[in-house]
This record gives C-alpha cells, structure tokens and sequence, in this order.
C-alpha cells in the first residue's frame, strides 16, 4: 500500500470508517512510522473542531415555512392534473366496448353521485375523490372508493381548541385566500378586545405572515400579529418581512410595525440593529431604506 | 446496493397537523403510499413529514442557507409526489427520497447572493451616519452566529458538490459510508475518496482556527 492511500486510510480511522483489516494495517503502518501520530491527532481535533462550531440551521420554523410552501406547490400540482386526468382517463375507458356495461354502471352512478352532490339541501354529504377499484362489471359487481365530507358547523371562541384547530388549519391551508383573510379578521375581533398570547394562533399567524402567497392575507396577519405581546418571535417574523417579503408595502408595515414597539418601550438588540442595517445597505426602496435608517438612529438615541 | 435505514421518525411538531391517539396504530409507509397514490393528501404529508426534516437537515447544511434549502426542499418533494404513482416499491421509500434529495442537491443552482450597489451617501442620504453602513458580511456575522461557522460556510462552499455532499452526510448527518453509496447511487469507494479529499481541503482552508 501506497503512503497516500494510508494518509486516506487515516482520516477514514477519524470517522470509524475503517474495516478490521484496514485497522490493523495502519496500526502497522502507524508503528512504523510514529511521526504520523501527530497529524492523525490533528485530524481528530478538526473534526471535533467543524462538529463544535457548526450551528443547527433547521428550526422547527424553517421547517414549517417550507412544509407550507410545499402544501402551496402540491395545490398546484394536484390542480393542474387533476383536470387532465379527470376529464380524459375515464373518458377513454368508457368507450372501450368491454367497459361498456361497467360504463353504464358508472353513468348511472354518475348521476346519482351528481344529485347528492349537488341537490340544494344544504346539510348534505358532499362525496369527492371518486376513484374506480374495478370499474369491470362483467361479473355484475364493480368496486370504487369516495371520500365522504358532510360539512360542519362549529360555534365558540377563538380561544377554544376547537376552534383554534380550525383556524389555524383554514390560514395554512385554505386554497381560497378570501376564507384566509376571513380567518384572519375573525381572530383580529377576538383578539382586539383582550391582549392574546395564543401560541397556535400566534405561531399560525407568523407563518402566514412569511408564507401566505396573498400580500392582503399576509398584511392583515401582521396587524393581528401586533395585538399580540411583541417578544422575540414576533419581532424575529417581523424582521423576516423586512428583509424577505417582495412586495415593499409589506416591508413598510414592518418598519411601522417595530416603529410601535419602539414607542411601546421596547429595547431592540444587536440582532436587530444588524437586520435593519443589512437592510439599508440591500433596500432598493428609497423610502424604506430611509425609514430603516432612521429606525436605527432612534434605537441608538 | 442496500436499504438505508432510517436514522429516526420526526414527529409531527405542529398543532394544525392531524396526530394520532396512542389508541390508534401509526400507518406503515407501504400503506401510507397506497392511499397517497389513491389521492389522499393528507396521507402523503403523513408519509413525507416522517423524512422531510431530514432532507431539510441535509440541504441546510450541504448549502448553508435557508433560502437554497428550501429550494431543494420543495424540489425534492414535489419529484416525489409526481413519482409517486409510478413507485413500485421495489426499494424503501426512505431510500428512494434520499436519492432523489441526493441528486437534487447535485444539480442545485444555488441563488445568486443578493449584491448591493446602493450608496446610500451618493443619493445625499448624509443624515445616515457612517457606522450604519456596514459590510453584507458582517451583518451576516452578527445573525448567524460569529466567524468561525461563516469559515466554515466558506470551506464548505470550496469543494466540489459531490465532496461538499459526502462531507455534509458523513460528517454533519452521520450516515454511514454505505448508506451514502446507496443515496449517490455509486461505489464505497467513490464515496471513500470524496470524504478523503474533502476533509484534506477543510483541514487546508481551516487550518489556521484550529490547529
């Protein structure tokens, strides 16, 4: 064995990567040429050293930001062919001669399913997602699964798990941004009357505010946001807006907004001091890069 | 080539998700990927939060940024949930994830740094007093945590994607060489010499912080 293949052969003993065999060998190796001991120590003080050293950069908030984003694409997605597949696929089946019979089966189905759907009574189960097991029904039997949603009506405070379940669920997950909005205002009417320090309804609220694709859902979850009592999160979602959100309306209502808590007596750190002059030197607004920079003098004053 | 064995199950850390009742049994990932194949998209979050931490982990590190990894995140995923209906099973899920993350993460463009040429002085801001101006570098600095893991970040983003791959799962996600192989679909060996040379050029590039 070469020199360079037992150097390879250290930094694999580093991460214990090495089989019995190779073990034993550069321990051979390493008997025979003592000199080498110092830089396998050094090899292992720089892996203790990266290990040391290296922050976990996943917070549960990165990873709800991007589960959110994913939930947006996969609407996306399931819209996109849905349409394609729901209209041609059983469109091409039906008309093959030996689904003929099961085509009818699926007609009559059809029309039944059709009626319960969609007749005017208001309680009824909406059947969705209709998807054939075996549409064969040469043996006078055909198969198909559906989802079943009767819909709910739910009645309580917005602090009631319930409720808040709900809530939280319509603001992450609605495709319909005026239901978002509509969730947003409702817990706003809660919320105006006494402080709220929810944490679900909260941590909800600072996702939409990062993620929400609708800048009038997101704009209107920050102003709901500042009801409640500013802390780090709150101020660290707020900062995201500053330097991330592309519309400069949301940027402005981020400057208004850690403006207030100035005024509400709030000490901002370095932590805050650096976004807001990271902020200044990358803003192409002219106005918000002046109202960051005056933020920053206040601080300082 | 192997399966990779899942290093841990990830729980469900949000209040909106749908839990379980310790009544009721956790679905398996075969079954969850029948009903996820069936259209139910409840059951294919179900399935994919039980590795999508992981993958996030690993994109973080292998990038040092939280915008890039997000990218890869969501491309990752969406590659999955367009394979899905061809997925036959013949491998774990696990395994088929990771490899589509693996690659992903080769073929990541990675966003330009956002560069600013605004002066704020050359548009008679004279107001702003020169200490606010400061260096995109040292406002990063200041956030994230310090010089050292900015070095870090530096000698990292010198290896080539493959080196910089091996050294973020062996090192940082503690995979087994492998396991590894099996993600890039290609041989221990390969996997060996990448690990050995990557570690060699951030023993290099760091040498001065710690020896």
């Amino acid at each position: 064995m070469k020199k360079e293949e037992y150097k390879e052969l250290m930094y694999l003993s580093v991460y214990r990567d090495l089989t019995e065999e190779e073990q034993r060998q550069l321990d051979a190796y390493l008997k025979k040429h003592p000199e080498l001991k110092k830089e396998l120590q050094e090899i292992k003080k720089f892996r203790s050293f990266v290990s040391d050293n290296t922050s976990d950069r996943t917070s549960d908030d990165l990873l709800r930001e991007a589960r959110t984003q994913l939930r947006t694409e996969i609407r996306k997605e399931k819209t996109k062919s849905s349409l394609i597949s729901k209209i041609l696929e059983p469109a091409v089946e039906i008309f093959q001669p030996k689904f003929a019979l099961g085509g009818i089966g699926v007609l009559s189905l059809g029309v039944l399913i059709g009626y319960c759907s969609f007749s005017s009574t208001p309680d009824m189960t909406r059947i969705d997602n209709i998807r054939f097991i075996d549409s064969d029904a040469s043996d006078g039997e055909i198969e198909f699964q559906f989802e079943a949603v009767a819909p709910m009506r739910l009645k309580g405070k917005v602090d009631d798990p319930e409720i808040q379940k709900v809530l939280t669920h319509a603001l992450l997950n609605e495709s319909n941004a005026g239901v978002r909005l509509k969730t947003v205002n409702a817990i706003s009417q809660q919320t105006h009357e006494k402080q709220s320090s929810d944490p679900t309804i909260k941590s909800a609220l600072i996702t939409t505010i990062k993620s929400d694709q609708n800048p009038g859902v997101r704009r209107e979850a920050l102003r709901v946001l500042q009801q409640f009592e500013f802390d780090n999160e709150i101020r660290d979602a707020i900062l995201h807006v500053l330097v991330k959100d592309v519309n400069s309306g949301m940027r402005v209502a981020a400057i208004n907004a850690l403006e207030m808590a100035r005024m509400d007596g709030q000490k901002f750190d370095d932590h805050t001091v650096a976004a807001l002059k990271k902020q200044i030197m990358n803003e192409q607004n002219n106005y918000i890069r002046h109202r960051a920079a005056n933020l920053v003098k206040e601080i300082y004053q | 080539m192997g399966e990779i064995l899942h290093k841990q199950f990830h729980p469900q850390p949000f209040a909106a998700m749908p839990s379980l009742t310790n009544k009721q049994m956790a679905p398996t990932d075969s079954e969850l990927i029948e009903q996820s194949k069936a259209g139910n998209v409840t059951a294919f979050e179900q399935l994919i939060f039980r590795y999508d931490k992981d993958v996030l982990n690993i994109a973080s590190q292998y990038t040092q940024s939280s915008d890039d990894a997000k990218d890869i995140y969501q491309e990752t995923f969406i590659r999955v949930f367009k394979g899905l209906p061809k997925f036959q099973q013949r491998s774990e899920f696990a395994t088929w994830v990771f490899r589509i993350a693996t690659n992903v993460c080769l073929t990541h463009k990675e966003k330009k740094k956002k560069m600013s040429h605004v002066s704020l002085y050359d548009e008679g801001d004279d107001d702003i007093p020169k200490e606010f101006v400061v260096s995109d570098e040292s406002a990063d600095s200041l956030t994230h945590g310090g010089e050292i893991s900015s070095r870090i970040g530096s000698a990292l983003q010198s290896l080539s994607p493959q080196q910089r791959l091996v050294f973020t799962l062996r090192h940082y996600q503690d995979y087994k060489l492998k396991d590894i192989a099996v993600m890039m679909e290609c041989a221990e060996g390969t996997v060996k010499k990448y690990l050995f040379e990557a570690t060699q050029k951030m023993r290099t590039h760091l040498h001065d912080l710690y020896e």
